[in-house]
């Protein structure tokens, strides 16, 4: 060995932690090298220094604070089991709504979208319908003035058909209006139940992420 | 490192189970010389105090966790070991001039133990001269140096076992161990000239 290996050899020396050659050489080392015996020496009286520091002892009051803290700690602990399942449960629980909310949120807009179609062809109906009672209608008229002109017998005939016409353009204008009404009212549904849903989703779960959070 | 010893194996059965008169009588052997670790690491009492109470509560939540194949000691002196270099690494942000840390004095609330049976007066002052010094020394040692100095030539752990409390080679403990010695040596010798 020479004199820049001395540290690594001299360390594990003190130690006991070289084999028995390193061990041999080391002490040749350090009989032809002066330097490196004091070094030697001076390492050895460090490492005994270092051994011999004493201990301090324990704070007066180490025992009962760590009592305290531990006896704490398994409280806390039959604690923490009860919030630990509500957690878990409240957890499922947002999530369960979180998938009702957008589901019904998905379904009314797929619901509405199915409306719209059968209201467009519902509509359609309708004004052939509406057209068709007018057609009806002249035709009725048509006939009445007709039967103006025939005996009195038919006249009853004549009024009760009249009236039934009367009573079909009735129910024919009473559809259109209703037709008329309805287009607003489904559309106001449209566009206020999904903000609602999302308006609500928002507000559990801003209220779930604040209980969570105490 | 002993192996498990009956009675530990059936203590750390209790502590898991919760019972912190178990865990206490687990580390009665254990808690002075953690104390002392930290007291090195840190270089003052009041810390020291802190980081073990806070290391032996980090025990005792984990103890569920313990692998009873490996001994229950090396397995608390890591956690102190780690306790000691977070709670370095925290502070380190603070303050960084970690090196001038002086000794604690006397007056404070903790008290050396003095071996005074066969000492003069003389001796024991010279004895603390020296302890002093060395503490000084050590303060200034980065880390890893302090950390294997405080293990190897303080609290005399094997490098086995201290291989497997800061979780590195023997190799690596061997070499690290040559460094920080060399470093001591030198700070004590500059303290000296000065």
């Amino acid at each position: 060995m020479n004199c820049k290996d001395f540290d690594l050899y001299a360390s594990a020396y003190i130690d006991n932690m070289i084999s028995d050659e390193e061990k041999l050489d080391f002490e040749n080392h350090i009989n032809k090298c002066e330097n490196c015996k004091v070094a030697f020496q001076n390492l050895k009286i460090i490492v005994k220094s270092t051994n011999n520091i004493e201990e301090v002892e324990l704070p007066q009051n180490f025992s009962d604070e760590l009592r305290q803290k531990l006896e704490a700690e398994n409280t806390c602990k039959s604690e923490n089991k009860f919030p630990n399942k509500i957690k878990i449960l409240t957890g499922v629980v947002a999530g369960l709504l979180i998938t009702v909310m957008s589901l019904s949120l998905l379904n009314n807009y797929l619901i509405n979208q199915n409306m719209d179609k059968q209201m467009d062809i519902a509509k359609t109906e309708r004004n052939n319908n509406i057209k068709e009672n007018s057609e009806f209608k002249t035709e009725s008229e048509e006939l009445t003035q007709e039967r103006k002109v025939a005996p009195k017998t038919m006249s009853i005939e004549s009024f009760d058909e009249n009236n039934e016409a009367e009573l079909d353009n009735t129910t024919a204008s009473e559809d259109k209006a209703k037709v008329q009404g309805e287009i607003p009212k489904e559309n106001k549904i449209k566009i206020v139940n999904p903000v609602i849903t999302s308006i609500l989703v928002l507000g559990i779960g801003f209220f779930i992420y604040r209980f969570l959070r105490r | 490192m002993k192996t498990l010893s009956l009675d530990e194996s059936s203590l750390i059965e209790k502590s898991k189970a919760g019972d912190v008169e178990s865990f206490e009588e687990l580390i009665i052997s254990h808690k002075k010389k953690i104390f002392n670790i930290a007291y090195r690491m840190l270089g003052n009492l009041e810390d020291a105090n802190d980081v073990t109470q806070e290391a032996l509560v980090k025990a005792y939540r984990g103890i569920k966790k313990f692998n009873e194949k490996s001994s229950f000691s090396t397995w608390l002196y890591t956690i102190v070991n780690n306790a000691c270099i977070d709670f370095i690494r925290k502070n380190r942000k603070d303050n960084v001039v970690y090196l001038d840390r002086e000794y604690e004095t006397e007056e404070s609330s903790y008290t050396l133990q003095i071996n005074s049976g066969e000492e003069t007066p003389e001796q024991a002052f010279e004895k603390k001269e020296v302890q002093r010094l060395v503490h000084k020394a050590i303060n200034k040692l980065s880390d890893d140096h302090r950390r294997i100095i405080i293990l190897k030539d303080i609290k005399q752990f094997s490098y086995k076992e201290i291989s497997e409390i800061i979780d590195c080679s023997e190799g690596t403990v061997k070499s690290r161990l040559s460094r920080a010695r060399k470093n001591l040596k030198t700070i004590i010798e500059e303290n000296l000239k000065n």
